[in-house]
Protein backbone atom coordinates (compact mmCIF):
# COMPACT_ATOMS: atom_id res chain seq x y z
CA UNK A 1 0.00 0.00 0.00
CA UNK A 2 2.87 2.29 1.09
CA UNK A 3 4.14 1.13 -2.87
CA UNK A 4 1.39 3.01 -4.16
CA UNK A 5 1.86 6.12 -2.12
CA UNK A 6 5.29 6.31 -3.32
CA UNK A 7 4.44 6.28 -6.78
CA UNK A 8 1.29 8.27 -6.85
CA UNK A 9 3.15 11.21 -5.69
CA UNK A 10 6.01 10.44 -8.18
CA UNK A 11 3.55 9.75 -11.13
CA UNK A 12 1.61 13.37 -10.16
CA UNK A 13 4.92 15.14 -9.77
CA UNK A 14 5.75 14.19 -13.72
CA UNK A 15 1.98 15.65 -14.14
CA UNK A 16 2.97 18.16 -12.99
CA UNK A 17 6.42 19.31 -13.79
CA UNK A 18 7.04 21.61 -16.61
CA UNK A 19 10.36 20.62 -17.01
CA UNK A 20 9.02 16.50 -17.64
CA UNK A 21 6.57 17.70 -20.21
CA UNK A 22 9.27 19.70 -22.15
CA UNK A 23 11.56 16.52 -22.14
CA UNK A 24 7.92 14.57 -22.83
CA UNK A 25 7.25 16.63 -25.95
CA UNK A 26 10.69 16.55 -27.29
CA UNK A 27 10.95 12.80 -27.04
CA UNK A 28 7.29 12.48 -28.89
CA UNK A 29 8.00 14.95 -31.33
CA UNK A 30 11.38 13.91 -32.60
CA UNK A 31 9.73 10.25 -32.64
CA UNK A 32 6.72 12.57 -34.75
CA UNK A 33 8.71 13.03 -37.33
CA UNK A 34 10.99 10.02 -37.80
CA UNK A 35 7.40 8.04 -38.07
CA UNK A 36 6.26 10.51 -41.07
CA UNK A 37 9.60 10.11 -42.73
CA UNK A 38 9.67 6.97 -42.35
CA UNK A 39 5.91 5.92 -43.45
CA UNK A 40 6.36 8.51 -46.24
CA UNK A 41 9.14 6.85 -48.33
CA UNK A 42 6.91 3.94 -47.58
CA UNK A 43 4.33 5.13 -48.87
CA UNK A 44 6.63 5.92 -51.89
CA UNK A 45 8.76 3.16 -52.66
CA UNK A 46 6.33 0.60 -51.92
CA UNK A 47 4.56 0.65 -55.44
CA UNK A 48 7.86 0.74 -56.78
CA UNK A 49 8.66 -2.60 -54.85
CA UNK A 50 5.77 -4.68 -55.84
CA UNK A 51 6.70 -3.99 -59.17
CA UNK A 52 9.52 -5.26 -59.13
CA UNK A 53 7.93 -8.35 -57.40
CA UNK A 54 9.58 -7.37 -54.09
CA UNK A 55 7.83 -8.12 -50.45
CA UNK A 56 6.50 -5.12 -48.65
CA UNK A 57 5.61 -5.33 -45.05
CA UNK A 58 4.46 -2.50 -42.90
CA UNK A 59 5.38 -4.37 -40.14
CA UNK A 60 9.13 -4.55 -41.86
CA UNK A 61 9.40 -1.28 -43.47
CA UNK A 62 7.55 0.91 -41.06
CA UNK A 63 7.02 -0.74 -37.42
CA UNK A 64 10.00 -2.32 -36.97
CA UNK A 65 12.42 0.48 -37.93
CA UNK A 66 10.25 3.43 -36.23
CA UNK A 67 10.52 0.85 -32.97
CA UNK A 68 14.44 0.95 -33.32
CA UNK A 69 14.38 4.98 -33.57
CA UNK A 70 11.83 4.57 -30.09
CA UNK A 71 14.42 2.68 -28.56
CA UNK A 72 17.62 5.16 -29.05
CA UNK A 73 15.09 8.32 -28.26
CA UNK A 74 14.20 6.92 -25.16
CA UNK A 75 17.87 6.00 -23.87
CA UNK A 76 18.94 9.59 -24.80
CA UNK A 77 15.57 11.09 -23.53
CA UNK A 78 14.91 8.69 -20.28
CA UNK A 79 18.05 10.16 -18.37
CA UNK A 80 16.19 13.91 -18.46
CA UNK A 81 13.34 12.43 -16.58
CA UNK A 82 14.84 10.03 -14.14
CA UNK A 83 17.56 12.40 -13.09
CA UNK A 84 16.04 14.30 -10.12
CA UNK A 85 13.88 10.93 -8.81
CA UNK A 86 16.18 10.70 -6.08
CA UNK A 87 18.94 13.21 -6.50
CA UNK A 88 16.55 16.21 -5.64
CA UNK A 89 15.50 14.25 -2.53
CA UNK A 90 18.82 14.04 -1.20
CA UNK A 91 19.53 17.80 -2.42
CA UNK A 92 16.14 19.18 -0.56
CA UNK A 93 16.06 17.71 2.69
CA UNK A 94 12.79 15.68 1.74
CA UNK A 95 14.56 12.77 1.80
CA UNK A 96 14.41 12.61 5.65
CA UNK A 97 10.73 12.57 5.25
CA UNK A 98 10.71 8.97 3.63
CA UNK A 99 13.69 8.16 5.68
CA UNK A 100 11.98 8.55 9.08
CA UNK A 101 8.33 7.33 7.86
CA UNK A 102 7.53 3.29 8.74
CA UNK A 103 8.62 2.83 4.99
CA UNK A 104 11.32 -0.02 3.77
CA UNK A 105 14.19 1.45 1.44
CA UNK A 106 12.65 -1.01 -1.43
CA UNK A 107 9.11 0.34 -0.91
CA UNK A 108 10.62 3.50 -1.79
CA UNK A 109 12.65 2.53 -4.59
CA UNK A 110 10.19 0.60 -6.41
CA UNK A 111 7.37 3.08 -5.73
CA UNK A 112 9.23 5.83 -7.61
CA UNK A 113 9.94 3.28 -9.93
CA UNK A 114 6.39 2.47 -10.42
CA UNK A 115 5.64 6.14 -10.79
CA UNK A 116 8.07 6.58 -13.62
CA UNK A 117 6.72 3.19 -15.11
CA UNK A 118 2.99 5.10 -14.80
CA UNK A 119 4.31 7.69 -16.54
CA UNK A 120 5.81 6.13 -19.11
CA UNK A 121 2.84 4.61 -19.93
CA UNK A 122 0.86 7.89 -20.00
CA UNK A 123 3.09 8.74 -22.60
CA UNK A 124 3.35 6.21 -24.76
CA UNK A 125 -0.49 5.93 -24.43
CA UNK A 126 -0.84 9.59 -25.30
CA UNK A 127 1.23 10.38 -27.43
CA UNK A 128 1.67 7.46 -29.68
CA UNK A 129 -1.90 6.45 -30.36
CA UNK A 130 -1.30 7.44 -33.79
CA UNK A 131 1.19 4.88 -34.81
CA UNK A 132 -1.72 1.98 -34.77
CA UNK A 133 -4.41 4.43 -35.61
CA UNK A 134 -2.17 5.32 -38.87
CA UNK A 135 -1.99 1.66 -39.65
CA UNK A 136 -5.30 1.14 -39.44
CA UNK A 137 -6.14 3.42 -42.41
CA UNK A 138 -5.52 1.82 -45.65
CA UNK A 139 -4.03 -1.89 -44.19
CA UNK A 140 -5.50 -4.03 -41.17
CA UNK A 141 -3.57 -3.63 -37.96
CA UNK A 142 -1.26 -6.82 -37.27
CA UNK A 143 -2.20 -6.59 -33.35
CA UNK A 144 0.05 -8.80 -32.16
CA UNK A 145 3.57 -8.33 -33.68
CA UNK A 146 2.35 -4.51 -32.78
CA UNK A 147 1.87 -5.29 -28.91
CA UNK A 148 5.39 -7.37 -28.80
CA UNK A 149 6.91 -4.14 -30.17
CA UNK A 150 5.18 -2.00 -27.67
CA UNK A 151 5.93 -4.98 -24.89
CA UNK A 152 10.01 -4.08 -25.52
CA UNK A 153 9.71 -0.37 -25.48
CA UNK A 154 8.02 -0.71 -22.60
CA UNK A 155 10.59 -3.06 -21.36
CA UNK A 156 13.46 -0.77 -22.42
CA UNK A 157 11.68 1.96 -20.90
CA UNK A 158 11.72 0.14 -17.22
CA UNK A 159 15.14 -0.91 -17.64
CA UNK A 160 16.30 2.67 -18.78
CA UNK A 161 14.42 4.23 -15.68
CA UNK A 162 15.71 1.60 -13.24
CA UNK A 163 18.98 2.67 -14.45
CA UNK A 164 18.30 6.26 -13.94
CA UNK A 165 17.10 5.78 -10.70
CA UNK A 166 20.59 4.08 -9.72
CA UNK A 167 22.50 6.86 -10.95
CA UNK A 168 20.42 9.71 -9.37
CA UNK A 169 20.50 7.25 -6.03
CA UNK A 170 24.40 8.35 -6.00
CA UNK A 171 24.79 11.27 -5.84
CA UNK A 172 22.77 14.50 -5.11
CA UNK A 173 23.55 16.11 -8.18
CA UNK A 174 21.30 16.04 -10.96
CA UNK A 175 23.47 16.71 -13.75
CA UNK A 176 25.86 13.79 -12.48
CA UNK A 177 23.15 11.30 -12.60
CA UNK A 178 21.72 12.17 -15.81
CA UNK A 179 25.56 12.12 -17.30
CA UNK A 180 25.61 8.63 -15.58
CA UNK A 181 23.21 7.03 -16.72
CA UNK A 182 23.78 8.62 -20.48
CA UNK A 183 26.94 6.38 -20.02
CA UNK A 184 25.36 3.23 -19.06
CA UNK A 185 22.43 2.87 -21.16
CA UNK A 186 24.27 4.36 -24.25
CA UNK A 187 27.31 1.88 -23.43
CA UNK A 188 25.03 -0.77 -23.35
CA UNK A 189 23.48 0.40 -26.32
CA UNK A 190 26.35 1.05 -28.39
CA UNK A 191 28.30 -2.60 -27.37
CA UNK A 192 25.86 -4.24 -29.15
CA UNK A 193 27.54 -3.10 -32.69
CA UNK A 194 30.19 -5.54 -31.64
CA UNK A 195 27.70 -8.31 -32.49
CA UNK A 196 28.96 -7.87 -36.25
CA UNK A 197 32.14 -9.39 -35.31
CA UNK A 198 33.58 -12.94 -35.04
CA UNK A 199 34.45 -14.33 -31.87
CA UNK A 200 34.55 -13.09 -27.89
CA UNK A 201 34.01 -9.34 -29.38
CA UNK A 202 30.80 -10.55 -31.51
CA UNK A 203 29.78 -12.56 -28.45
CA UNK A 204 29.70 -9.71 -25.85
CA UNK A 205 27.93 -7.60 -28.12
CA UNK A 206 25.42 -10.13 -28.58
CA UNK A 207 24.88 -10.82 -25.18
CA UNK A 208 25.35 -7.46 -23.80
CA UNK A 209 24.14 -5.11 -26.52
CA UNK A 210 20.72 -3.94 -25.16
CA UNK A 211 20.18 -3.08 -29.05
CA UNK A 212 20.68 -6.40 -29.73
CA UNK A 213 17.70 -7.56 -27.25
CA UNK A 214 15.47 -5.07 -27.98
CA UNK A 215 15.57 -5.34 -32.04
CA UNK A 216 14.16 -8.84 -31.48
CA UNK A 217 10.67 -7.09 -30.32
CA UNK A 218 10.88 -4.67 -32.66
CA UNK A 219 10.78 -7.74 -35.49
CA UNK A 220 7.75 -9.18 -33.44
CA UNK A 221 9.67 -11.49 -31.45
CA UNK A 222 9.48 -12.56 -28.16
CA UNK A 223 12.27 -14.52 -26.31
CA UNK A 224 12.27 -14.86 -22.95
CA UNK A 225 15.95 -14.80 -22.92
CA UNK A 226 15.50 -11.31 -24.01
CA UNK A 227 12.72 -10.35 -21.72
CA UNK A 228 15.04 -11.83 -18.93
CA UNK A 229 17.49 -9.63 -20.05
CA UNK A 230 15.75 -6.36 -19.39
CA UNK A 231 14.33 -7.70 -16.19
CA UNK A 232 17.73 -8.35 -14.96
CA UNK A 233 18.95 -5.22 -15.78
CA UNK A 234 16.19 -3.44 -14.31
CA UNK A 235 16.35 -5.55 -11.22
CA UNK A 236 20.25 -4.89 -10.90
CA UNK A 237 19.80 -1.58 -11.40
CA UNK A 238 16.71 -1.51 -8.67
CA UNK A 239 19.13 -3.12 -5.90
CA UNK A 240 22.01 -0.81 -6.65
CA UNK A 241 19.50 2.19 -5.87
CA UNK A 242 17.84 0.43 -2.86
CA UNK A 243 21.03 0.16 -1.36
CA UNK A 244 22.07 3.15 -1.97
CA UNK A 245 19.03 4.61 -0.42
CA UNK A 246 19.55 2.38 3.09
CA UNK A 247 23.25 3.59 2.65
CA UNK A 248 22.21 6.79 4.47
CA UNK A 249 20.94 5.54 7.65
CA UNK A 250 24.88 4.33 7.87
CA UNK A 251 26.65 7.61 6.57
CA UNK B 1 8.45 6.72 26.29
CA UNK B 2 12.59 7.23 25.24
CA UNK B 3 14.83 4.76 26.66
CA UNK B 4 18.23 5.00 25.15
CA UNK B 5 21.18 3.03 26.89
CA UNK B 6 25.02 3.99 26.00
CA UNK B 7 23.89 5.52 22.84
CA UNK B 8 27.63 5.85 20.65
CA UNK B 9 27.40 7.34 16.24
CA UNK B 10 30.57 7.24 14.44
CA UNK B 11 31.12 9.21 11.12
CA UNK B 12 34.64 7.49 10.43
CA UNK B 13 36.88 8.68 12.73
CA UNK B 14 34.77 11.59 14.17
CA UNK B 15 32.84 10.63 17.68
CA UNK B 16 29.31 12.34 17.36
CA UNK B 17 27.67 10.55 20.09
CA UNK B 18 29.63 9.15 22.87
CA UNK B 19 28.15 6.84 25.30
CA UNK B 20 24.83 9.02 25.73
CA UNK B 21 22.05 7.20 28.41
CA UNK B 22 18.65 9.21 29.15
CA UNK B 23 15.22 8.35 29.17
CA UNK B 24 11.98 10.65 28.31
CA UNK B 25 8.77 10.34 29.96
CA UNK B 26 5.51 10.05 28.63
CA UNK B 27 3.74 13.16 28.10
CA UNK B 28 6.73 15.37 29.11
CA UNK B 29 8.65 17.84 26.79
CA UNK B 30 12.48 17.53 26.89
CA UNK B 31 15.16 19.85 25.49
CA UNK B 32 17.94 19.04 24.29
CA UNK B 33 20.74 21.99 24.67
CA UNK B 34 24.11 22.06 23.14
CA UNK B 35 26.05 24.14 20.53
CA UNK B 36 25.91 23.84 17.19
CA UNK B 37 27.97 20.53 16.38
CA UNK B 38 26.75 18.68 19.86
CA UNK B 39 25.50 15.85 18.76
CA UNK B 40 21.97 16.75 18.88
CA UNK B 41 21.05 16.17 15.92
CA UNK B 42 22.84 12.98 15.56
CA UNK B 43 20.91 11.55 18.25
CA UNK B 44 17.61 13.19 17.16
CA UNK B 45 17.73 11.18 13.87
CA UNK B 46 19.18 8.43 15.23
CA UNK B 47 15.68 8.10 17.18
CA UNK B 48 13.41 8.86 14.19
CA UNK B 49 15.24 5.90 12.55
CA UNK B 50 16.79 7.88 9.80
CA UNK B 51 20.18 7.10 11.15
CA UNK B 52 21.68 3.83 12.45
CA UNK B 53 23.22 3.79 15.91
CA UNK B 54 27.09 2.57 16.08
CA UNK B 55 26.08 1.11 18.80
CA UNK B 56 24.04 1.03 22.12
CA UNK B 57 19.83 0.60 22.45
CA UNK B 58 17.39 2.85 21.23
CA UNK B 59 13.64 2.12 22.42
CA UNK B 60 11.03 4.19 21.23
CA UNK B 61 7.28 3.49 22.41
CA UNK B 62 8.88 0.61 23.68
CA UNK B 63 9.93 -0.61 20.21
CA UNK B 64 13.60 -1.26 19.75
CA UNK B 65 14.54 1.53 16.80
CA UNK B 66 17.01 -1.45 15.44
CA UNK B 67 15.15 -4.67 15.72
CA UNK B 68 11.66 -2.88 14.59
CA UNK B 69 12.53 0.25 13.41
CA UNK B 70 8.97 0.08 11.32
CA UNK B 71 6.91 -0.04 14.66
CA UNK B 72 9.11 2.74 16.36
CA UNK B 73 8.71 4.68 13.36
CA UNK B 74 5.08 4.47 12.88
CA UNK B 75 5.10 6.26 16.54
CA UNK B 76 7.17 9.27 15.87
CA UNK B 77 6.36 12.36 14.20
CA UNK B 78 9.55 14.01 12.95
CA UNK B 79 10.55 18.00 12.08
CA UNK B 80 14.48 17.67 10.74
CA UNK B 81 16.09 21.09 11.30
CA UNK B 82 15.69 21.86 7.46
CA UNK B 83 11.45 20.79 6.87
CA UNK B 84 11.59 18.14 4.47
CA UNK B 85 9.32 19.69 2.07
CA UNK B 86 8.62 19.46 -1.48
CA UNK B 87 8.46 22.92 -2.95
CA UNK B 88 6.37 21.65 -6.15
CA UNK B 89 3.93 20.73 -4.04
CA UNK B 90 0.68 22.03 -2.28
CA UNK B 91 0.71 22.23 1.49
CA UNK B 92 -2.43 20.38 1.28
CA UNK B 93 -1.51 17.59 -1.17
CA UNK B 94 2.31 17.80 0.84
CA UNK B 95 0.17 17.16 3.89
CA UNK B 96 -1.68 14.55 2.39
CA UNK B 97 0.91 12.35 1.03
CA UNK B 98 2.82 12.58 4.41
CA UNK B 99 -0.64 11.16 6.32
CA UNK B 100 -0.32 8.45 3.24
CA UNK B 101 3.58 7.40 4.15
CA UNK B 102 2.61 7.19 8.16
CA UNK B 103 -0.20 5.24 7.32
CA UNK B 104 -2.92 6.82 8.50
CA UNK B 105 -6.39 4.91 6.68
CA UNK B 106 -8.38 6.40 3.97
CA UNK B 107 -11.13 7.61 5.97
CA UNK B 108 -9.48 9.54 8.59
CA UNK B 109 -6.83 10.93 6.24
CA UNK B 110 -9.06 13.74 4.92
CA UNK B 111 -10.01 14.77 8.87
CA UNK B 112 -6.47 14.52 10.04
CA UNK B 113 -5.15 16.57 7.17
CA UNK B 114 -7.30 19.36 7.76
CA UNK B 115 -6.92 19.48 11.93
CA UNK B 116 -3.19 19.38 10.86
CA UNK B 117 -3.40 22.83 8.69
CA UNK B 118 -5.76 24.48 11.34
CA UNK B 119 -3.46 23.28 14.12
CA UNK B 120 -0.24 24.68 12.63
CA UNK B 121 -2.19 27.90 11.63
CA UNK B 122 -2.02 26.93 7.77
CA UNK B 123 -5.84 27.38 6.69
CA UNK B 124 -4.79 30.63 4.49
CA UNK B 125 -2.32 28.70 2.64
CA UNK B 126 -3.60 25.18 2.44
CA UNK B 127 -3.78 25.55 -1.27
CA UNK B 128 -0.45 27.34 -2.30
CA UNK B 129 3.02 25.73 -3.56
CA UNK B 130 5.11 25.41 -1.04
CA UNK B 131 7.76 26.88 -3.29
CA UNK B 132 5.77 29.98 -3.05
CA UNK B 133 5.41 29.77 1.05
CA UNK B 134 7.29 32.09 3.80
CA UNK B 135 10.15 30.91 5.91
CA UNK B 136 7.95 30.92 8.62
CA UNK B 137 4.80 29.08 7.00
CA UNK B 138 7.25 26.63 5.70
CA UNK B 139 8.36 25.61 9.35
CA UNK B 140 5.14 25.27 10.12
CA UNK B 141 4.60 23.48 7.31
CA UNK B 142 6.91 20.92 8.85
CA UNK B 143 5.32 20.72 11.79
CA UNK B 144 2.14 19.86 10.52
CA UNK B 145 3.75 17.26 8.36
CA UNK B 146 5.55 15.55 11.72
CA UNK B 147 1.88 15.40 13.78
CA UNK B 148 -0.56 14.83 10.89
CA UNK B 149 -0.51 11.43 12.06
CA UNK B 150 -1.00 12.25 15.49
CA UNK B 151 1.99 10.37 16.52
CA UNK B 152 2.86 9.66 20.41
CA UNK B 153 5.71 11.39 20.18
CA UNK B 154 7.31 14.49 18.13
CA UNK B 155 11.08 15.27 17.62
CA UNK B 156 11.84 18.67 16.59
CA UNK B 157 15.21 19.74 15.52
CA UNK B 158 15.67 23.06 16.05
CA UNK B 159 11.99 23.77 15.64
CA UNK B 160 12.60 28.10 15.99
CA UNK B 161 15.81 28.58 14.06
CA UNK B 162 15.89 31.08 12.26
CA UNK B 163 12.77 32.48 12.18
CA UNK B 164 12.08 36.32 13.11
CA UNK B 165 10.62 37.02 16.97
CA UNK B 166 6.98 36.71 16.11
CA UNK B 167 7.20 33.79 14.62
CA UNK B 168 9.23 32.07 17.13
CA UNK B 169 6.52 33.09 19.49
CA UNK B 170 3.91 31.30 17.22
CA UNK B 171 5.86 28.13 17.17
CA UNK B 172 6.65 27.92 20.89
CA UNK B 173 2.87 28.60 20.98
CA UNK B 174 1.78 25.34 19.24
CA UNK B 175 4.34 23.61 21.01
CA UNK B 176 2.35 24.64 24.38
CA UNK B 177 -0.81 23.77 22.69
CA UNK B 178 1.00 19.98 21.75
CA UNK B 179 2.06 19.01 25.34
CA UNK B 180 0.58 16.90 26.82
CA UNK B 181 -1.36 14.87 23.80
CA UNK B 182 2.29 14.36 23.00
CA UNK B 183 5.73 13.60 24.14
CA UNK B 184 7.87 16.33 22.61
CA UNK B 185 11.75 16.23 21.79
CA UNK B 186 13.04 19.05 20.90
CA UNK B 187 16.47 20.84 20.99
CA UNK B 188 17.98 24.30 20.76
CA UNK B 189 21.47 25.62 21.34
CA UNK B 190 19.64 28.74 23.19
CA UNK B 191 18.95 27.95 27.16
CA UNK B 192 16.29 30.28 26.79
CA UNK B 193 14.48 28.53 24.06
CA UNK B 194 14.39 25.06 25.69
CA UNK B 195 13.57 27.21 29.05
CA UNK B 196 10.32 28.79 27.20
CA UNK B 197 9.19 25.16 26.06
CA UNK B 198 10.33 22.39 28.04
CA UNK B 199 9.76 20.26 31.24
CA UNK B 200 13.28 18.92 31.61
CA UNK B 201 16.78 19.81 29.76
CA UNK B 202 19.48 17.69 28.62
CA UNK B 203 22.83 19.25 27.85
CA UNK B 204 24.83 17.53 25.92
CA UNK B 205 28.52 18.80 24.05
CA UNK B 206 30.63 17.18 21.55
CA UNK B 207 28.58 13.99 21.91
CA UNK B 208 28.85 13.36 25.71
CA UNK B 209 25.81 14.29 28.36
CA UNK B 210 26.71 16.90 30.29
CA UNK B 211 23.92 17.54 32.48
CA UNK B 212 20.28 15.86 32.63
CA UNK B 213 17.27 15.47 32.02
CA UNK B 214 16.75 18.22 34.99
CA UNK B 215 14.21 20.16 35.34
CA UNK B 216 15.67 24.36 35.09
CA UNK B 217 15.79 24.31 39.30
CA UNK B 218 17.93 21.07 39.34
CA UNK B 219 19.79 22.34 36.64
CA UNK B 220 21.70 24.28 38.72
CA UNK B 221 22.35 21.63 41.31
CA UNK B 222 23.16 19.47 38.56
CA UNK B 223 25.79 21.80 36.41
CA UNK B 224 27.68 21.29 39.91
CA UNK B 225 27.46 25.67 40.33
CA UNK B 226 27.48 27.44 43.15
CA UNK B 227 27.66 31.17 42.32
CA UNK B 228 30.01 34.17 42.39
CA UNK B 229 30.31 37.05 43.03
CA UNK B 230 32.49 40.17 41.90
CA UNK B 231 33.51 43.21 44.14
CA UNK B 232 35.24 46.17 43.75
CA UNK B 233 35.96 48.18 47.23
CA UNK B 234 37.26 51.23 47.32
CA UNK B 235 38.88 50.62 51.29
CA UNK B 236 39.45 47.44 51.25
CA UNK B 237 41.00 46.45 54.95
CA UNK B 238 43.34 43.58 56.55
CA UNK B 239 40.23 41.83 57.36
CA UNK B 240 37.88 42.16 54.02
CA UNK B 241 38.61 38.47 53.85
CA UNK B 242 38.29 36.94 56.81
CA UNK B 243 34.92 39.07 57.35
CA UNK B 244 33.72 37.72 53.94
CA UNK B 245 34.98 34.32 54.58
CA UNK B 246 33.36 34.50 57.95
CA UNK B 247 29.47 34.62 56.21
CA UNK B 248 27.48 31.50 56.14
CA UNK B 249 27.03 29.57 52.51
CA UNK B 250 30.89 31.60 51.51
CA UNK B 251 33.39 28.82 50.36
CA UNK B 252 36.34 30.92 49.17
CA UNK B 253 37.09 34.48 48.86
CA UNK B 254 39.88 35.51 46.60
CA UNK B 255 41.86 38.86 46.28
CA UNK B 256 42.44 38.95 42.29
CA UNK B 257 43.65 42.57 41.98
CA UNK B 258 44.04 45.05 45.20
CA UNK B 259 40.31 46.04 45.78
CA UNK B 260 38.95 43.52 43.59
CA UNK B 261 37.43 39.92 45.57
CA UNK B 262 35.95 36.97 44.00
CA UNK B 263 33.67 35.20 46.53
CA UNK B 264 32.61 32.13 45.59
CA UNK B 265 29.78 30.22 47.16
CA UNK B 266 27.30 27.43 47.56
CA UNK B 267 23.86 26.94 46.38
CA UNK B 268 22.83 29.42 48.67
CA UNK B 269 21.97 32.91 47.48
CA UNK B 270 23.70 35.21 49.90
CA UNK B 271 24.42 38.13 47.68
CA UNK B 272 22.73 40.22 50.28
CA UNK B 273 24.48 39.44 53.46
CA UNK B 274 28.18 39.79 51.02
CA UNK B 275 27.12 43.12 49.95
CA UNK B 276 26.11 44.23 53.34
CA UNK B 277 29.79 43.33 54.57
CA UNK B 278 30.94 44.86 51.61
CA UNK B 279 29.40 48.00 51.94
CA UNK B 280 31.67 48.70 54.98
CA UNK B 281 34.61 48.62 53.00
CA UNK B 282 33.31 50.85 50.24
CA UNK B 283 31.27 48.85 47.83
CA UNK B 284 32.00 50.45 43.88
CA UNK B 285 30.42 47.22 42.13
CA UNK B 286 29.32 44.33 42.68
CA UNK B 287 28.18 41.72 40.14
CA UNK B 288 26.73 38.12 40.79
CA UNK B 289 27.64 35.52 38.03
CA UNK B 290 26.21 31.68 38.12
CA UNK B 291 23.21 32.74 36.29
CA UNK B 292 21.90 29.76 34.49
CA UNK B 293 23.12 30.81 30.92
CA UNK B 294 26.59 31.56 32.12
CA UNK B 295 26.53 28.55 33.98
CA UNK B 296 25.32 26.93 30.75
CA UNK B 297 28.28 28.32 28.72
CA UNK B 298 30.56 27.56 31.28
CA UNK B 299 30.08 24.02 31.82
CA UNK B 300 29.88 23.47 27.73
CA UNK B 301 33.33 25.44 27.71
CA UNK B 302 34.77 23.20 30.47
CA UNK B 303 33.53 20.08 28.62
CA UNK B 304 34.78 20.97 25.05
CA UNK B 305 38.66 21.76 26.88
CA UNK B 306 38.69 18.39 28.15
CA UNK B 307 37.03 16.54 25.08
CA UNK B 308 40.26 18.56 22.88
CA UNK B 309 42.69 16.56 25.35
CA UNK B 310 41.67 13.33 25.25
CA UNK B 311 40.83 13.37 20.99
Amino acid sequence: MKLYHVARRELLQYLTSPFAWVVSAAFLGINGVFFAVIAWSFIEFSPEAILYEQQVSVMRDVVAPYLSTVGLLLVLFAPLLTMRVLAEEQRSASMALLLSSPISSWEIVVGKFLGLVGFWLVLFGVGMAYVPITMAVGSTVAWAPLLVGLLGVLLLAAAASAVGLAASSLSSSQMLAAVISWAVLLFLWIVGFLEEFQGPFGWIGEKLGMMVHFDEFTRGLVRSGDVAWFLLLTFAALFVAQQRVESHRWR
Amino acid sequence: MIEVEHLTRRYGSLLAVDDVSFAVRKGEVLGFLGPNGAGKTTTMRILCGSLGATSGKVHVAGHDVRKRSRAARAAIGYLPEVPPLYPSMRVRSYLDFAARLRGVPRRSRRELVDKAIVRAGLTEVAGRLIDHLSKGFRQRVGVAQALVHEPALLVLDEPTAGLDPAQVAEIRNLIGELRGEHTIVLSSHILGEVRATADRVLIINDGRRIAGPVTMDELRGELGAGRRIRLTLARPADDTRDKLMATDGVLEVKETDPGRFEVATDDRDVREQVNRIAALYGLLESRSEGDLEELYLRAVRESSDGGEETA
